[in-house]
C-alpha cells in the first residue's frame, strides 16, 4: 500500500502569516485596552471569552477524533489529522487558561467570578452553602484535573495516530498500526466518558458559574453542543483552505465524504437549537424567579437583539443553507456554514459571558471585545499551522484510509 | 489476522444465503400452522390482556378512584405506564429513521420488529391518559382542539395538549413508515400464496405492488422521506412528554436536562425491550443467521451509550440539586436517594447504571444467554425511573401536612399487567401475520447482493 499522496505537508506559508498577523494585532489591541485600568474587568471578561473560544475548538477536535474511533468510522479517516492538528494543542489551550486563573485569584477591585467575593457569599444565605464548590483552591484543582485528563488523551491519540504514519511503504508495520488502531478504539469509549464530565462540569465552572446563583441541570449539554459545532466548523474550515490550495488529494473530497461532514454539521446545528430551546422554554414557563432573572437580563434591552442574533446565526439561516442534499456535498456551503457556525459560536459565547461584566454593561463591539479573541485565535492557529508543517496531513498509516478512499453511502 | 477481518464491520449473516432461503425462513411462521408453544404463549398473553378489560370495567364503572391515585399523587401507575410504554415505543423508529438516515445496514435484521413493537406501545400508552381522563368517551372532545359548548377552547399552553399532538403525529407517522416498509414484503406474501382468499388479502395490502423499477424507485423516495420526518419526531415525542414534567415548578420535575435526558431513557429502554423480545424471535423462528451476535452486540453498544447519558443525567441532577442551594431542590433529591421510595430509587440507579456496566465485556455483549439478565433489568429499571419521578415528586409536596405515600390498588395491578398481555398478544400476532424481518431489505443487503460485491458501509 503506498499512500504518497498522504504524505504531504503544508509548504506555503500564508496560513502562519495569517497567524502571527492576527496574534499581534490581537496583542497589539489587548495592549491598548490594558493601557487603562479601567478596563481591566471588561478586558478579564472578553479575555475568558476568547480563551473559551479557542478550548472549544480544541477541545471539540479531540471529542471528534474519539468518536471517529469509538464509531469505527470510515469516511472520516482523511479528515482525523486536521482534527487532530487541533486537538494536539491542549498544552497550549492550559497555558492560555492560566491568565484566567490569574484574573479569578489577583483582581480584587472587581471579580471576574463574583464568588471570589467571600464576604458577599458568605453572608448570602443561598451562596454561602456553595462555598465547597466555588472556592478558588478547588476551582484550580478541578481545572487541572480536567486538563491532566484532556492532555493525557490528546497525546496518547494524536501521538499514536503519528507514529502509524511510519508505515507508509513499509508493509511490516501494518500489523503493528492495526493494534495501535484497535488500542484507540478501545480506549476512546472510556475517554468519552470522561470528556462528558470533564467539559459540562467545566462549562459550570467556567461560564455558569459567572453568576453562582443561577443554575441549569442542561448546560453541561449545551456547552457540549456549541463544542462539536465548533470542532466541526475548524475541521471543515481548514478542510477548505487545503482544498483550495490543491494540497488536500480529491479522493477524499468525493460527495459521500463531504455529506457525511455536512450531514453531521446540519444534525449538531439542529441539536444546539433542540437544546438552547428546550432549556430557554422550560424555564421560561415555569417562571421562578431565581432561574429566570438569568434569561430576564439577554431578553430586554439591547441584550434581546443579541439573543434573536444568535437564534438566527445558530440555528435559523445555518439550518436553510444546509437542508438541501446538494448543499451537504458541497465543500464551499460547508464552509460557507461553517463560517456562520463560528461567528455564532462567539456570539453565542458573548452572550453567555459579557452580561456578567456588570448589570450596565450592554452590548458592543469594540477593541477590548474583540482583541482577546483575534490573538488566542492567532495563537491556536500557528500552533496547528506548525503541527501541519511538521505531520502528514493525512493519517497516512491508518488501516482503514484505503477504505476511506473507496468510501460510498 | 488481515486488517478487513478485525477493524471492518461484521457481516450482517453468518453465512451465504440464497434468495430463496430468504424467503422461505422469513415466511414459514406466516405460512404454517402454528406451533404448539405459539398457542401456550398466546394463551398467557391473552389471559394478560383480558386482566385489562377487568380493569377497565371497574375504571369506567366505578370511576378513577379504583387506582392508588392520591393527593398529593395524582398522577400515579397511569402516568408511569404511558411514559413506559411511549419510552419502548422508540427504539422502533430510532432504528428504522435515524439508523437508516445514518446508512447503518446492520438495522434491516431488527427494524421491522422494532417499529411493529413501537406501534403496539404507543397503542398502549395511549389507553393510560384516555382511561385517566375519567370518561374516556367524552376525551376525544377534550383532546382534540375544538370549542366546547361554552365556547372553551383546549388550553393550547399545556403540554398535555402538546402530547396529544406529538403522540398522536408520532404513532401516525410509524404507522405509515411501517407500512411503506411492508409494501413489497406483502406482496411476496401474496405471490407465494396458495389460498386465494390468502393471495387477496396479501394483495389488497400490497397496493398493487409490481415490483418494478418505478415502483421502487418511488418506494426508495417515500422511505426516504418518511425517514427524513420521522428523525425529529423520534426526539419530538419524548421531549414533550418530559415537558409534562419539566414545565411545571415541582422539585424533581422541574428540571432543564429533562428532554434529552427522556430521549436518551427512552432509547435506552426501547432497545432493551427489542433484545428482549428480538432474541426469542429468532431463537423460536431459527432466524440466528439473520439475527446475528453481531446484532445483538451493536444493539447492547446502543445500550450501554444510553445507559451512560442517563447515567449523567442521573448525576448532573443529584449534583445541581445541591449546587442549586435551593432547599426544595435538595430536599426533593434526598428524599429520592434516602427517602421513604429509596428501594424504588436504588432499583433504578442500578438496573440502569451499574448492571449495564457488564456490557463493557465483548463477552457478554455477544453472548444471548449473558446479556439477558441484564436486559431484563434494564427493563424493570427504566419502570422504575418513571416510577421514581413520578410518585416520589409528588408525595412530599410542598405543604408536609399533605404528604402521603402511594400504594398501587389491584386495578392498577390489572392495568399494568394487562398492558403487557395486549402488548405481546399483539406482538405474537404480528410474528404470525407480517415477516418478522424486512424481505426485502435482507435480500439487498445479503451477501453478494451488493454490486461490487463489498459490504455497504
Amino acid at each position: 500500500m503506498k499512500n504518497t499522496e498522504s504524505t504531504l505537508q503544508i509548504e506555503a506559508k500564508p496560513l502562519k502569516t495569517a497567524a502571527i498577523i492576527l496574534a499581534l494585532l490581537g496583542a497589539v489591541l489587548s495592549g491598548i485596552v490594558l493601557s487603562d485600568k479601567a478596563n481591566y474587568s471588561v478586558f478579564s471578561f472578553s479575555y475568558l471569552l476568547a480563551f473559551i473560544f479557542v478550548w472549544t475548538a480544541v477541545i471539540g477536535c479531540l471529542f471528534f477524533v474519539a468518536l471517529h474511533h469509538v464509531t469505527g468510522a470510515v469516511w472520516s479517516v482523511a479528515y482525523r489529522r486536521i482534527a487532530e492538528s487541533f486537538a494536539s494543542n491542549v498544552g497550549i489551550i492550559f497555558i492560555l487558561f492560566l491568565p484566567v486563573a490569574y484574573f479569578t485569584y489577583a483582581y480584587k477591585d472587581f471579580h471576574l467570578y463574583s464568588w471570589m467575593d467571600h464576604h458577599h457569599m458568605e453572608e448570602h444565605p443561598v451562596l454561602a452553602g456553595k462555598l465547597p464548590y466555588l472556592n478558588f483552591n478547588f476551582f484550580a484543582i478541578r481545572a487541572f484535573a480536567f486538563f491532566a485528563i484532556w492532555f493525557l488523551f490528546s497525546r496518547f491519540f494524536v501521538k499514536s495516530s503519528v507514529q502509524q504514519d511510519a508505515s507508509i511503504g513499509n508493509s511490516d508495520l501494518q500489523a503493528k498500526n492495526v493494534r495501535t488502531t484497535k488500542k484507540m478504539r478501545d480506549l476512546s469509549g472510556p475517554f468519552i466518558i470522561l470528556f462528558a464530565y470533564t467539559t459540562s462540569f467545566a462549562g459550570i465552572d467556567w461560564i455558569m458559574s459567572l453568576d453562582p446563583l443561577w443554575f441549569s441541570t442542561m448546560y453541561g449539554v449545551y456547552i457540549f453542543s456549541g463544542v462539536v459545532l465548533t470542532a466541526l466548523s475548524v475541521i471543515s474550515l481548514t478542510l477548505f483552505s487545503l482544498e483550495k490550495k490543491g494540497l488536500f488529494p480529491k479522493e477524499y473530497l468525493k460527495k459521500d465524504h463531504l455529506y457525511s461532514l455536512g450531514a453531521l454539521l446540519f444534525a449538531f446545528s439542529c441539536f444546539w437549537a433542540y437544546i438552547a430551546f428546550s432549556q430557554f422554554m422550560l424555564i421560561w414557563y415555569a417562571n421562578i424567579p431565581e432561574e429566570t432573572e438569568w434569561f430576564y437580563h439577554r431578553m430586554h434591552g439591547s441584550w434581546l437583539t443579541v439573543t434573536i442574533a444568535l437564534a438566527l446565526i445558530r440555528f435559523v439561516i445555518p439550518f436553510f443553507m444546509m437542508l438541501s442534499r446538494h448543499a451537504k456535498m458541497n465543500i464551499k456551503m460547508i464552509a460557507a456554514v461553517s463560517v456562520v457556525q463560528l461567528v455564532g459560536q462567539w456570539i453565542d459565547l458573548y452572550w453567555l459571558i459579557m452580561p456578567h461584566v456588570n448589570k450596565e454593561y450592554q452590548p458592543s463591539l469594540g477593541i477590548a471585545e474583540v482583541g482577546p479573541t483575534l490573538l488566542l485565535t492567532g495563537l491556536l492557529l500557528f500552533f496547528v499551522h506548525r503541527f501541519m508543517s511538521k505531520n502528514s496531513l493525512i493519517a497516512g498509516g491508518d488501516p482503514v484510509l484505503d477504505r476511506c478512499k473507496s468510501f460510498h453511502l | 489476522m488481515s486488517v478487513d477481518t478485525i477493524l471492518r464491520p461484521a457481516p450482517l449473516t453468518t453465512r451465504e444465503v440464497s434468495f430463496q432461503e430468504l424467503d422461505n425462513d422469513i415466511n414459514r411462521p406466516l405460512e404454517s400452522f402454528p406451533t404448539f408453544r405459539w398457542w401456550i404463549a398466546i394463551s398467557i398473553t391473552s389471559g394478560m390482556a383480558t386482566l385489562f378489560l377487568v380493569g377497565i370495567y371497574y375504571t369506567v364503572f366505578y370511576g378513577i378512584g379504583t387506582w392508588g391515585n392520591n393527593n398529593p399523587v395524582g398522577w400515579g401507575f397511569a402516568i408511569v405506564n404511558f411514559v413506559f410504554w411511549i419510552g419502548i415505543g422508540h427504539a422502533g423508529t430510532l432504528i428504522s429513521a435515524i439508523l437508516f438516515l445514518l446508512r447503518q445496514a446492520w438495522r434491516t435484521a431488527i427494524a421491522r420488529f422494532a417499529e411493529a413493537m413501537t406501534i403496539f406501545a404507543v397503542i398502549c400508552a395511549l389507553q393510560f391518559p384516555l382511561f385517566h381522563t375519567g370518561r374516556p368517551w367524552l376525551a376525544a372532545f377534550w383532546l382534540l382542539p375544538l370549542p366546547n359548548h361554552n365556547d372553551i377552547w383546549v388550553n393550547f399552553r399545556s403540554p398535555l395538549l402538546w402530547d396529544v399532538f406529538a403522540v398522536s403525529t408520532y404513532g401516525l407517522v410509524s404507522f405509515m413508515f411501517w407500512y411503506t416498509g411492508l409494501v413489497p414484503d406483502f406482496a411476496t406474501i401474496r405471490d407465494r400464496a396458495k389460498h386465494p382468499i390468502r393471495k387477496m388479502a396479501y394483495g389488497i395490502l400490497s397496493l398493487g405492488w409490481t415490483g418494478s423499477h418505478r415502483a421502487w424507485q418511488h418506494y426508495e423516495k417515500a422511505y426516504l422521506l418518511f425517514a427524513g420526518f420521522a428523525t425529529p419526531l423520534v426526539l419530538s415525542v419524548h421531549s414533550v412528554v418530559s415537558f409534562d414534567f419539566a414545565v411545571s415548578v415541582i422539585p424533581g420535575w422541574h428540571t432543564t436536562i429533562f428532554p434529552p435526558y427522556f430521549v436518551a431513557g427512552a432509547i435506552f429502554s426501547g432497545f432493551g425491550m427489542v433484545a428482549t423480545l428480538i432474541i426469542i424471535m429468532r431463537k423460536m423462528f431459527k432466524l440466528e443467521y439473520l439475527v446475528t451476535d453481531d446484532h445483538l452486540e451493536l444493539m447492547n453498544k446502543v445500550i450501554i451509550t444510553t445507559s451512560m447519558m442517563v447515567g449523567f443525567a442521573y448525576i448532573t441532577e443529584l449534583f445541581i440539586a445541591w449546587y442549586s442551594g435551593v432547599a426544595y431542590e435538595r430536599y426533593a433529591f434526598m428524599n429520592r436517594a434516602v427517602g421513604p421510595y429509596a428501594w424504588a430509587y436504588w432499583t433504578m440507579f442500578s438496573c440502569n447504571v451499574i448492571f449495564p456496566q457488564l456490557l463493557w465485556f465483548k463477552k457478554i455483549r455477544r453472548s444471548a444467554l449473558l446479556m439477558y439478565p441484564i436486559i431484563i433489568l434494564i427493563n424493570v429499571g427504566m419502570w422504575f425511573e418513571r416510577f421514581v419521578i413520578v410518585v416520589s415528586s409528588l408525595h412530599r409536596d410542598y405543604l408536609p401536612s399533605s404528604w402521603d405515600y402511594f400504594t398501587p390498588t389491584i386495578i392498577d395491578w390489572f392495568l399494568f399487567i394487562g398492558s403487557f398481555g395486549i402488548f405481546l398478544t399483539l406482538m405474537l400476532l404480528f410474528c404470525r401475520f407480517l415477516p418478522t424481518i424486512s424481505i426485502a431489505e435482507a435480500k439487498a443487503f445479503s451477501p453478494g447482493a451488493q454490486p461490487s460485491g463489498a459490504h455497504h458501509e
